[in-house]
């Protein structure tokens, strides 16, 4: 960084845009690893709430599901879930491991999408509602995906209600 | 406790962190954040109007003393004026700034600006 700290560094960077950060990627090998650093990264996020800024208003489509500043897309074929978490803001999307249904018959699904502070983690949570064979009782799939460990898993605990909503 | 290091570099007698022209740039600030402590919109003019004079390269080594005077405000306010002149500016334009050079293998610098592509749109020209 020449003759800056990074502590100064740190300070430069901390208020610029997503747009900026991404293009100076390129300047060279040490800013690359600073600006992709989880740890500056983490900063980054938090300046830009605190700030309001780096916010995206994303018009909802009948299959994006829109939470802050991640969207996840479902493309239900008849066996296996497909879904993808698009950043829009550094245009990158991530596709999660497809997961075959363990229900027959066709399920509606709904998705949600959040940070877990407690683990430092992401996870997106489906909830699938479908009707068991033969009768005309519902039941629901409930998995949960986490960025960390790249799989899912399945949420065996019986939903408080029946009714619910994301 | 903000003028414990100024006292320390008038006593230094070769002090190489802090030429003589930005010392009189950064010094007055403390004293003028006082006076005008709680009026935000005449201290910004009073900063644009400081900076006027300052080539933008000259910031970085304002920002280097205002660090080692512990100047906090003076500080925040350098780094805020760097984040604004390079916030739409190239690649090269930032290089330049900070006295950096590439050391991207050949190929590893285009690869990077075919992924990001569109952070490149926009840019303000050299």
């Amino acid at each position: 960084m020449s003759c800056l700290q990074l502590e100064l560094i740190t300070k430069i960077l901390s208020p610029l845009p997503v747009k900026s950060l991404v293009r100076l990627l390129s300047v060279s090998k040490q800013w690359y690893s600073f600006i992709k650093d989880p740890d500056f990264v983490k900063l980054h996020l938090k300046h830009s709430i605190e700030t309001n800024k780096d916010q995206a208003v994303i018009p909802k489509e009948h299959d994006f599901y829109p939470t802050d500043r991640y969207f996840s897309r479902s493309l239900s074929s008849t066996r296996i879930m497909e879904i993808a978490i698009w950043n829009p803001l550094i245009r990158k999307y991530k596709k999660l491991p497809s997961e075959p249904r363990d229900y027959s018959g066709s399920g509606r699904p709904n998705f949600a999408f959040g940070h877990d502070p407690h683990n430092d983690d992401y996870k997106v949570v489906t909830i699938v509602e479908f009707s068991k064979e033969d009768t005309p009782l519902l039941d629901f799939e409930v998995k949960v995906h986490s960025l960390r460990s790249r799989c899912w898993k399945k949420i065996k605990e019986e939903l408080p209600m029946k009714e619910c909503s994301i | 406790m903000k003028f414990c290091t100024v006292k320390q570099y008038f006593d230094d007698e070769n002090n190489n962190n802090v030429t003589n022209g930005i010392a009189t740039t950064v010094i007055p600030l403390p004293n003028k954040h006082l006076k005008i402590k709680a009026n935000n919109k005449e201290m910004e003019q009073y900063e644009q109007e400081l900076l006027r004079n300052v080539m933008p390269q000259e910031l970085t080594k304002l920002i280097l003393a205002a660090n080692y005077l512990n100047f906090k405000e003076a500080l925040d306010f350098f780094c805020r004026t760097v984040a604004n002149a390079i916030q739409n500016k190239s690649v090269d334009y930032v290089r330049k700034f900070f006295g950096l050079e590439s050391d991207f293998e050949p190929g590893e610098e285009e690869k990077l600006c075919k992924e990001f592509a569109w952070s490149f749109e926009g840019v303000d020209e050299d």
